[in-house]
C-alpha cells in the first residue's frame, strides 16, 4: 500500500467514523479476523499490528490520529500474549520517527560517503549485480515473519547461499537441547510452571520473549499469595532475576554449569533421577562428585542438597540455563531431564523452529559459517544481500566483520537504519518496518501458536518499501526470478498462502523422552571452564530486554530503560565489586579501560555490590547515541572484548566471555 | 461522583521490567534526552525504577520500586508554589499547569520523592517525533516543571464519554498508561473513596505501606504492597 | 572616536535593531493572520445551500460529534451529496468538481485553532451542552464569504470562564488544561 493510497483510506476512515461504515483491512489469526477497533465512546481508532522489535511478535494496537500513529497498547484479544507487552513495544513510535531512519536508497560514493539515488536506479544496479553474480549469498536475521520466509525463498530462487544470524546470548541451552531432543528449538512453559530454577540465566531481563517472561512472573506471584510459585537463581552476579527470586545462590564466576552438574549428581545419588537421563547422571557422578563441584563452584553442599531435594519433589520444574559453553549447556539440559522438566507441562518444550516453515530457512547456515567462508577466501562471495542482521555489532568480536566484508565486491543492505553492518555496504535500501507493511508472524508460547496476518497499520514513511517487495524487484531486474513472486500483488498472494499453511508449534507430551536417553548418554564430558589468569577479571556481558537481539538501543526511550539496577544512560558501564575496585584504586564513575586478547574498550566504572570480586559486568547495547547508530566517542561495544570462538556442535559463536585486565584511566 | 484517584503497586509481583517507564514515555512524550543530559542526570522520565541495595556480596537484599508522582493529599510542592501552577484538584490529582509555571523550581526542591522534573533545556524533538506525540498531552517547553499526572488526559476523555451517556465516569473506565501496560498485572488504579473498589481494599491490606508517610505526613495516594519473603 | 559620537552610533544601532525586530514580528503576525481567504469561496449562508437547507454544522465538520477536533471537511464528505457527473443533484461548482475528479483535497485554511495546552471538546459544548456555534464562532449563517481571521476577535480564556461561571460548569484548571 503506498502512502498516497493510505492517505486516501485514512481520510475516509475519519469521515466513516461518523457514518459507521465498515472499515478496510483486518488482522487474521487462526481464530478469525480481528478488525481495526473503534472505541465509539472515546472516539478513538486503533489499528491492530505486530510489534516488530523482536521475533516474539506480540499483538499491539496503534492509536491513530487520522493517519498519524500517536499511541501504543497491547491487544487484549491476542490469543498468545493477551495484551502483555514488554518495554520495547513502547519505543515503536520513536523507531518509526527516528531521525536516523533511512528514507532513500543510497549508494557509496568515491569519497567513502553516501549519495542518494532513485529507487529505479538502485534496483537496476542491484539487479545488474545479481544478474552477473556467480556466487551470491543472502544473510538474514532472526525475525520470524513471512518476510523472512520470502527473503529465504528469494535466495533459493536466485541460487544464492542462505545464512542466518541468531541471538545466542539470551537463548536457552538450545544447542544441547537440540541434540538431546532432536527438535530445533524450545519454549519454556512459564504459564504452567510453579518452580523456576535458573543457572546463570537472567531470564526476567534477557529472555527473548520478554512480554511472556514478565507476564509469567505475575503468575508466579498471585496477589492473594495462594499458589505462589518458587524461584531460585544460581548465578555469580546479583541481577534482576536474582533480586526477584525467593532464593539467590551465589556461585563463583562462570561456575553456574558446575553447580547444575552438582545438583544432577545429588539427584542421582538420592535415587531421584527420572528415567531417561539416569544413565547420563551416573556417568557424571563417576567423573565429578558433587563435593568436588561444590568446591570449584563455591556453592556450599548444604545449599546444593536443599536444591536437589526441592527439584526432586517438584511437579512442574522449569530448569533454565544459557547458551554458553556446550559443556555447561549439557549440564543444565541433563539436569532438566533428570528433574522431569523436559517435554512436560511446566518445563521446557522442544519445538519447531520459530516462524513459518520453509525448506530454505530450515537449511540456512549460520552467519558464522559465512564469516569463515569469507575469511578463508577459497570460496568467494561476489554479491551479498543483507536483511535484518547486524553481525558487525551484535556478535563476539564484531570488529572482525568489516575486514571480511571488504572482500565482497557488491553488498546490498535492506535496512531501516544504516547500522554497523550496513555501513559496509555499497548500496543501502530503506526498508519498511513491520507496522508499515503487510506481513505475518507466528506468535507462540509453550502451549499456543497462532498466525497473525496484518495489513499495513500505519502509513509508511515516504521512501521506504517492504523488504519482500524490494527483493522481488531485484529478482525481477536480474532476470533470475523463476519461482519468486512479482512485487506488489504477487508478494501479497505469497504471504496469504504462507498464512494458510499449518502452523508448526511446540511439541506437547512426552514424545522427546524416548530420544533423550541415547542422546544424553553420548553427550560430551563436562570440562572445567578456562581459569581466569591472576589479576584479571572474568567478563560477564549483560543483555537487557531494551537491547534484545542487539536492536533497540538507538531508541531514546529504550536507552534510558536499559539498566534498571544501575541507573546510567548512554554511557557504557562496567560494574565492579566495591572491594575489587578499591584494590585497583578505582572510584565510582571513574573511566576505566578493559582489555582482553581480542580488543579493548573504555567504560565508566560503577561500583555495584551485586558483582562478585573477580568479575566485571558490562551492559551490551549501550554506547550508541540517540541521533545515530554509529555515533563515536559516546561509548563502546563490549562485544569487542569477547574472542570469536566456535564449538563443534554449536551453531552460533560462543559468547564465552573470557577475562579482561582493568586499568583506571582517570575521572569522567 | 467525586472520586479520589489512587494507585496500588504490588512489589511482590512487580518484575522490575520497566514497561511502565516506557509506556509512560510513549503516552506523555517527555524529552528524548542526549548523552550529555544523561550524564548530568537531567533526563526527564515521569516514572522511574528506584533501586535500593543493602548489604555486601553475597549477603544482599535489594528492591526496585516504581516511583511516580505520589499525588499526595498534603503535597509539599503545592505548599511552596508561588503562582499556583501546581495545585490539588477536587479529585485529589496534583495538577501541573505548564503555562502558569514560572520555573522557580521551589516545587522540585520541596518534593521528597524527587518526582518533579524541570526542563533545563529545550526538549529536542524532531518534527517526525513531534508528529507521533499524543495529541491529548501538551508538549512542555524549556523552563517549566513537569511530572506524572496519573494520565489525567485519559480521565478527561473518559469523563466526556460518560457524559455522552448521561452519567459520571466510573471506575475501570480510566487507567493511566503505566497501569494498563504492566505485563505482570502489578498495578491497580481506581477510586480510593469507594470502599468496595480493588484499589481501596488493597490499600487497606496488611502488606500495604506508603513511602515516607510516617516521616513526613504527605499522605501519598500511591500505596505499595510489600514483597512476601 | 569621542564618546559622544560613539554613543550616537550605539543609540542608532540599537534603534535600528529594535525597528527590525518590530517589523519582523509584526510582519510575521500580518502574514499569519491577514489572509482570511480560503482557496475556494465556500458560502455558508448562500440561499441555495447548506444553512438555508438546515444542513447541520456537524454534517461537514464531522469532528464535532465524531472526533477530537471539529475538523475541516474532506472531499469524501462533499461527495456524499455532490456528484459532478449528475445533472439532477445538488449543484456542483467548478472548483469542487475539479477537486472531486482529481481526488486532490481542497487545502482549507484552519481558521480557529485551540492552543495545544487546552482541552476543548466540541462534543461537550455543541452536542451535550447544546450551545449554538455562534456563541464562540463568527455567525456564519449571515456570511457569504469566509469568516474574518481570528485575530480580530479571538476567544480568550476570560470568555470561557465567564460562561462556565454563569452555567455552573467546572472552573477547575484541570478541566480544560492538560
Amino acid at each position: 500500500m503506498t502512502r498516497a493510497s493510505f492517505l486516501k483510506v485514512g481520510g475516509i476512515i475519519t469521515a466513516a467514523l461518523a457514518a459507521s461504515k465498515a472499515l478496510p483491512g483486518g488482522v487474521k489469526t487462526a481464530d478469525g479476523l480481528l478488525e481495526p477497533e473503534i472505541d465509539r465512546d472515546l472516539r478513538e481508532a486503533w489499528h491492530p499490528s505486530t510489534c516488530g522489535m523482536c521475533p516474539a511478535g506480540c499483538g499491539i494496537l496503534y492509536r491513530m490520529d487520522d493517519i498519524q500513529p500517536v499511541g501504543i497498547k497491547g491487544n487484549l484479544k491476542d490469543p498468545v500474549t493477551r495484551g502483555a507487552l514488554c518495554l520495547k513495544a513502547f519505543g515503536l513510535l520513536q523507531e518509526y520517527a527516528h531521525p536516523a531512519r533511512l528514507l532513500e536508497p543510497r549508494e557509496r560514493n568515491d569519497k567513502g560517503g553516501w549519495t542518494a539515488v532513485s529507487w529505479d536506479s538502485a534496483i537496476a544496479k542491484a539487479g545488474g549485480w545479481l544478474k552477473g553474480a556467480r556466487h551470491p549469498a543472502v544473510l538474514i536475521g532472526h525475525e520470524a515473519s513471512a518476510t523472512t520466509a520470502l527473503v529465504a525463498r528469494f535466495a533459493g530462487a536466485v541460487g544464492a547461499d542462505l545464512y542466518r544470524s541468531a541471538w545466542a546470548p539470551a537463548d536457552l541451552p538450545l544447542d544441547a537441547l537440540r541434540q538431546a531432543t532432536g527438535y530445533p528449538s524450545a519454549e519454556p512453559d512459564f504459564e504452567r510452571t510453579n518452580f523456576v530454577v535458573s543457572f546463570g540465566n537472567d531470564w526476567l531481563v534477557q529472555y527473548p520473549h520478554a512480554a511472556l517472561a514478565n507476564q509469567a512472573y505475575g503468575f508466579l506471584r498471585p496477589r492473594s499469595g495462594l499458589g505462589r510459585g518458587r524461584m531460585i537463581t544460581v548465578s555469580s552476579r546479583y541481577g534482576l532475576t536474582a533480586l526477584k527470586s525467593d532464593q539467590w545462590i551465589a556461585c563463583n564466576p562462570g561456575m553456574e554449569g558446575a553447580a547444575a552438574l552438582a545438583v544432577a549428581g545429588l539427584l542421582v545419588r538420592a535415587g531421584k533421577a527420572r528415567g531417561a537421563a539416569r544413565e547420563w547422571g551416573q556417568k557424571v557422578l563417576a567423573g565429578y562428585t558433587p563435593e568436588h563441584l561444590s568446591r570449584v563452584s563455591g556453592v556450599p553442599m548444604e545449599k546444593l542438597r536443599t536444591l536437589a531435594d526441592e527439584l526432586g519433589h517438584a511437579s512442574a520444574p522449569l530448569v533454565l540455563g544459557t547458551r554458553g559453553r556446550l559443556a555447561d549447556q549439557w549440564a543444565v539440559t541433563g539436569l532438566a531431564a533428570l528433574a522431569g522438566g523436559l517435554g512436560r507441562p511446566g518445563g521446557i518444550f522442544p519445538s519447531a523452529a520459530p516462524g513459518f516453515h520453509d525448506a530454505r530457512l530450515a537449511s540456512a547456515k549460520s552467519v558464522e559459517d559465512l564469516f569463515e567462508r569469507l575469511r578463508a577466501g577459497t570460496s568467494p562471495v561476489d554479491l551479498l544481500v543483507i536483511h535484518g542482521a547486524n553481525p558487525a555489532f551484535a556478535s563476539p568480536d564484531p570488529s572482525r566483520w568489516p575486514g571480511v566484508l571488504r572482500r565482497v565486491p557488491h553488498i546490498v543492505a535492506i535496512t531501516p537504519f544504516i547500522d554497523e553492518t550496513a555501513g559496509n555496504a555499497h548500496l543501502v535500501l530503506p526498508s519498511a518496518l513491520m507496522a508499515e507493511r503487510e506481513d505475518a508472524v507466528v506468535a507462540r508460547s509453550a502451549s499456543r501458536a497462532r498466525v497473525r496476518h496484518t495489513p499495513a497499520a500505519i502509513p509508511p514513511r515516504p521512501g521506504v518499501r517492504p523488504p519482500a517487495d524490494i527483493v522481488a524487484e531485484i529478482a525481477r531486474a536480474s532476470g533470475r526470478s523463476d519461482g519468486f513472486p512479482a512485487p506488489g500483488d504477487g508478494v501479497s498472494r505469497a504471504i496469504n498462502s504462507l498464512v494458510r499453511q499449518p502452523v508448526p508449534g511446540p511439541a506437547t507430551g512426552n514424545q522427546p523422552a524416548a530420544g533423550i536417553s541415547p542422546a544424553l548418554a553420548s553427550a560430551p564430558e563436562w570440562t572445567m571452564p578456562t581459569p581466569v589468569p591472576s589479576g584479571e577479571f572474568r567478563l560477564r556481558l549483560l543483555f537487557s530486554a531494551a537491547g534484545s537481539y542487539g536492536y533497540g538501543a538507538h531508541v531514546p526511550y529504550l536507552i534510558t530503560a536499559t539498566a534498571p539496577v544501575i541507573r546510567t544512560w548512554w554511557d557504557t558501564v562496567a560494574e565492579l565489586n566495591p572491594e575489587s575496585a578499591r584494590k585497583l584504586g578505582i572510584a565510582d564513575r571513574d573511566r576505566v579501560e578493559l582489555a582482553s586478547a581480542s580488543g579493548k574498550i573504555t567504560a565508566m566504572a560503577k561500583l555495584f555490590e551485586g558483582v562478585p570480586p573477580g568479575e566485571v559486568a558490562v551492559s551490551f547495547g549501550l554506547g550508541r547515541g540517540p541521533d545515530g547508530l554509529l555515533e563515536r566517542g559516546n561509548g563502546s561495544n563490549p562485544a569487542d572484548l569477547v574472542a570469536f570462538r566456535r564449538e563443534k556442535g554449536a551453531d552460533s559463536a560462543l559468547w564465552d566471555q573470557g577475562s579482561v585486565r582493568i586499568t583506571r584511566k582517570g575521572r569522567a | 461522583m467525586m472520586a479520589r484517584w489512587g494507585m496500588v503497586v504490588d512489589l511482590d509481583s512487580c518484575s522490575g521490567c520497566g514497561t511502565c517507564v516506557t509506556a509512560c514515555s510513549a503516552e506523555n512524550t517527555p524529552m528524548p534526552g542526549t548523552p550529555a543530559e544523561g550524564a548530568r542526570g537531567r533526563v526527564i522520565r515521569w516514572m522511574n525504577l528506584l533501586p535500593q541495595i543493602e548489604g555486601e556480596y553475597p549477603d544482599l537484599r535489594a528492591e526496585l520500586t516504581p516511583m511516580m508522582c505520589q499525588h499526595c493529599d498534603r503535597p509539599p510542592c503545592v505548599f511552596v508554589c508561588p503562582v499556583s501552577a501546581t495545585y490539588k484538584n477536587p479529585e485529589g490529582l496534583v495538577a501541573q499547569i505548564y503555562w502558569r509555571c514560572i520555573g522557580c523550581r521551589y516545587c522540585v526542591n520541596a518534593c521528597p520523592y524527587t518526582v518533579k522534573f524541570f526542563n533545563w533545556s529545550k526538549p529536542g524533538f524532531t518534527a517526525a517525533q513531534a508528529a507521533c506525540a499524543n495529541p491529548d498531552v501538551s508538549m512542555r517547553q524549556v523552563g517549566v516543571t513537569e511530572k506524572c499526572s496519573f494520565c489525567h488526559h485519559r480521565l478527561q476523555r473518559a469523563r466526556e464519554a460518560a457524559a455522552a451517556k448521561g452519567r459520571e465516569v466510573r471506575e475501570g473506565e480510566y487507567a493511566p498508561a503505566c497501569v494498563e501496560a504492566c505485563p505482570s498485572g502489578s498495578m491497580v488504579f481506581g477510586n480510593l473513596d469507594n470502599p468496595g473498589s480493588e484499589v481501596a481494599k488493597l490499600a487497606r491490606s496488611n502488606r500495604a505501606y506508603k513511602i515516607l508517610e510516617e516521616e513526613l505526613g504527605t499522605h501519598p495516594k500511591v500505596s505499595y504492597l510489600k514483597r512476601r519473603i | 572616536m569621542k564618546f559622544l559620537e560613539l554613543r550616537k552610533y550605539i543609540t542608532s544601532g540599537v534603534a535600528v535593531v529594535l525597528l527590525l525586530a518590530a517589523v519582523s514580528v509584526l510582519g510575521w503576525r500580518v502574514v499569519q493572520y491577514v489572509s482570511g481567504r480560503q482557496p475556494v469561496n465556500f458560502p455558508h449562508a448562500s440561499a441555495l445551500c447548506h444553512v438555508a437547507l438546515h444542513v447541520p454544522c456537524a454534517a461537514c465538520h464531522t469532528g464535532i460529534v465524531g472526533g477530537t477536533h471539529a475538523g475541516l471537511p474532506k472531499l469524501a464528505v462533499c461527495a456524499l451529496c455532490h456528484d459532478p457527473d449528475r445533472k439532477d443533484g445538488p449543484k456542483c461548482p467548478p472548483a469542487l468538481a475539479a477537486a472531486l475528479k482529481s481526488g486532490t483535497e481542497i487545502p482549507w485554511k484552519q481558521h480557529s485553532r485551540a492552543p495545544k495546552h487546552v482541552y476543548f471538546s466540541h462534543y461537550r459544548h455543541a452536542v451535550l451542552g447544546a450551545l449554538n456555534c455562534a456563541e464562540c464562532h463568527p455567525d456564519v449563517t449571515r456570511l457569504e464569504s469566509p469568516p474574518p481571521p481570528p485575530w480580530r476577535n479571538p476567544v480568550r480564556m476570560a470568555k470561557c470562564i465567564a460562561c462556565h461561571r454563569a452555567k455552573h460548569a467546572s472552573t477547575d484548571c484541570l478541566g480544560c488544561h492538560r
